[in-house]
C-alpha cells in the first residue's frame, strides 16, 4: 500500500507546532544569504561568458531607438535579459529527486485518477469553484503587494476581493476582471522576501506540493495561516478544502505534467529550471 | 498554497507554441495596440512580426481542421514550424557556452535534432487544443528584433502571457524564443541541457535526443493510427 498513511502524515505535519517548523526554516534562512551571494557571482560569470553570440548577434545600425524601449526586452545577448542565469543551487538534488519520484507516482496513481472523477462536473462549474478558492487568496496578495510598496496592485486586489465576493457571488464569477479590467496581481510573500534581496536558496521539491525553494517554502507558512479557510474550517476541514482545491485545479489542467514527462530528456531538470526562472522573473517584475 | 506550482507547471507545459495551433479568434478583437518604430509605420498592417504570427496561426488552423482527413497535415505543420522558427539561433542559445566546445559536425547535428525534437513536441500538442481564446497585446520592434505579446485564456479563468521574440532574417520575421509567464523556452532548455552536459559529452546528449525523438515519433504514429 504505497499511499497508506499519507493522510496521517499530512495531519502530523499539520499538527506539528508552528515553532518547530519555523526553527527548521530559520536554519534554512541563515543559509539563504551566502547562497544568494554565490548566485550573484555565477550570474556575473555568465554575463562575461556571453561572447559566443557576438558573431551572430545582429549589429546595431547606429539608429538610436533606446528611448523607445526598455532595455530588458532587447539586451545585447539574444537570450540574456538576465536577472537570473543558472544562479541557483540544488545541493539536495538526490533527496529532491526522491521526492520528485514520490510525487510522480502519487500523480499517476492517486491524484490524477481522483481528478478525472471531478471531470463529471461541467467545466464552467469547476472554473467557478477554482475562482472561488482563488478569491480567498486575494487578502494575502493585497498584503504582499503592500509590503513591496506596490500600492496600486494592492488596491486592485482589495477591489477585486470586494467586487468578486459580492457581485461575483463569492468569487464564482470574476466581474472585477470582465467589467472593470482589474486583473489578478500575482504577488505572494516569497516575492516580498525576494523584493528585499533574499535569494531563492536551495531548490526544494515538496511532497505533493511540488517545486519550491527555501525562501518560498518558508513564505508558505504564514500564507497557510492567512488562508481564511484555516480560521473558518479548522484542521480537518482546511485539509479537505486544500485537497478539493488541488484536485479541482488538476481536473482543469490539460495533462501538462504528462507532456513534460514524455517530451523532456530529464523532466526533473526541466521543471526545476522553469520554476526557478519563473520565480526570479516574478520577483523582478 | 499549491497554486504557484500549478500555475507554473501549466505555463511550462503549454510551451507557448501551442498557440500556433490555435484558431486566430483574437483577430476579431479590436483592442490590439501596436508600438512600432517609425520606419515600419507605413506598412504596419500587412507585414511585421505580429502579422507573421497571426498568419502562421491561421495557416496551422487550416491544417488542424484537416487532421485525420489528409495524410499531409503533419508535413504541412512541420513545414510551417520550420519556416517560422530560427532553429540555428535557438540551438546556439540552448547550447550556450557549450556551443564553442562542440565541433562543427556536432553543431549541425544538434540543430537538426533540436528542431526535430521541438517539432515532435508541438505536433504532439495539436490534438490537445480545445479552443482557448487568444488575445494579442503589444508588438515592439527595434531594428531587426521584435517582441510580440499574446495572452491565452485557460479554463481556470487565468490568462497566461506568452511572448514571441523574433528576429528579422532577409525580410522574414522568425521566432527565436518563446517566453511563457517569465520563463524563456530557450533558457529553460539551456539550463537543463547544460546540467546534462556536465555529466555527458555532446555526443552523449545527441544520442539521448535521438532516442527521445524516436520515442515521440512512435507515440505519434500510434496516435495517428487510432485517430
Amino acid at each position: 500500500m504505497f499511499f497508506a498513511g499519507i493522510y496521517e502524515n499530512v495531519r502530523f505535519v499539520y499538527d506539528a507546532k508552528l515553532a518547530r517548523i519555523v526553527a527548521v526554516c530559520l536554519a534554512g534562512v541563515v543559509l539563504l544569504s551566502p547562497t544568494a551571494v554565490r548566485g550573484e557571482q555565477r550570474m556575473n560569470a555568465a554575463e562575461s561568458s556571453t561572447e559566443y553570440f557576438n558573431n551572430d548577434t545582429p549589429k546595431d545600425s547606429g539608429l538610436d531607438v533606446e528611448a523607445l524601449y526598455s532595455e530588458d526586452l532587447f539586451s545585447d545577448d539574444l537570450y540574456a535579459d538576465d536577472d537570473w542565469d543558472e544562479g541557483f543551487s540544488d545541493p539536495l538534488e538526490p533527496v529532491n529527486r526522491a521526492v520528485f519520484w514520490f510525487n510522480d507516482k502519487s500523480y499517476f496513481y492517486l491524484l490524477k485518477p481522483v481528478a478525472r472523477v471531478f471531470r463529471v462536473v461541467p467545466t464552467p462549474v469547476r472554473s467557478g469553484v477554482s475562482r472561488m478558492f482563488d478569491n480567498l487568496k486575494s487578502p494575502i496578495r493585497a498584503v504582499s503587494s503592500m509590503l513591496q510598496l506596490k500600492f496600486l496592485q494592492s488596491g486592485i486586489e482589495v477591489s477585486r476581493l470586494l467586487i468578486n465576493t459580492t457581485v461575483g457571488l463569492g468569487g464564482f464569477y470574476d466581474p472585477a476582471k470582465n467589467w472593470w479590467d482589474l486583473n489578478k496581481q500575482n504577488e505572494d510573500l516569497g516575492q516580498v522576501l525576494g523584493h528585499y534581496g533574499v535569494g531563492q536558496g536551495w531548490y526544494l521539491v515538496l511532497p505533493l506540493l511540488g517545486p519550491s525553494n527555501l525562501r518560498d517554502g518558508v513564505a508558505m507558512i504564514p500564507e497557510f495561516y492567512a488562508d481564511p479557510l484555516y480560521w473558518a474550517l479548522h484542521r480537518d476541514g482546511h485539509l479537505i478544502a486544500i485537497g478539493v482545491d488541488g484536485m479541482n485545479a488538476l481536473s482543469l489542467d490539460k495533462d501538462t505534467y504528462e507532456s513534460v514527462v514524455t517530451e523532456q530528456l530529464d523532466p526533473y531538470l526541466f521543471i526545476r529550471d522553469a520554476y526557478l526562472q519563473r520565480r526570479a522573473g516574478l520577483v523582478a517584475e | 498554497m499549491g497554486s504557484k506550482a500549478r500555475g507554473f507547471t501549466c505555463a511550462v507545459v503549454m510551451l507557448g507554441v501551442l498557440q500556433l495551433f490555435a484558431p486566430a479568434g483574437a483577430d476579431a478583437q479590436p483592442q490590439v495596440t501596436t508600438q512600432r518604430a517609425v520606419e515600419y509605420s507605413k506598412d504596419a498592417v500587412m507585414s511585421g512580426p505580429m502579422f507573421e504570427i497571426k498568419q502562421t496561426i491561421d495557416r496551422i488552423t487550416e491544417q488542424l481542421l484537416a487532421i485525420g482527413t489528409t495524410s499531409t497535415w503533419r508535413n504541412n505543420v512541420s513545414k510551417l514550424v520550420h519556416s517560422k522558427f530560427n532553429f540555428e539561433v535557438m540551438s546556439q542559445g540552448v547550447l550556450g557556452p557549450n556551443w564553442h566546445k562542440a565541433t562543427p559536425q556536432e553543431r549541425e547535428r544538434f540543430i537538426e535534432l533540436f528542431s526535430q525534437l521541438l517539432e515532435e513536441t508541438y505536433i504532439g500538442r495539436v490534438r490537445e487544443y480545445t479552443g482557448q481564446k487568444i488575445r494579442f497585446g503589444n508588438e515592439q520592434i527595434r531594428q531587426n528584433r521584435a517582441v510580440v505579446d499574446t495572452y491565452i485564456a485557460m479554463d481556470s479563468g487565468d490568462e497566461i502571457p506568452i511572448s514571441y521574440k523574433m528576429l528579422q532574417n532577409d525580410d522574414e520575421w522568425q521566432v527565436y524564443d518563446v517566453v511563457i509567464e517569465e520563463v524563456s523556452l530557450v533558457r529553460n532548455y539551456r539550463s537543463s541541457y547544460s546540467s546534462i552536459l556536465r555529466k555527458k559529452n555532446v555526443g552523449g546528449l545527441l544520442e539521448e535526443m535521438q532516442a527521445k525523438i524516436k520515442e515521440l515519433k512512435q507515440r505519434h504514429a500510434v496516435e495517428d493510427r487510432s485517430a
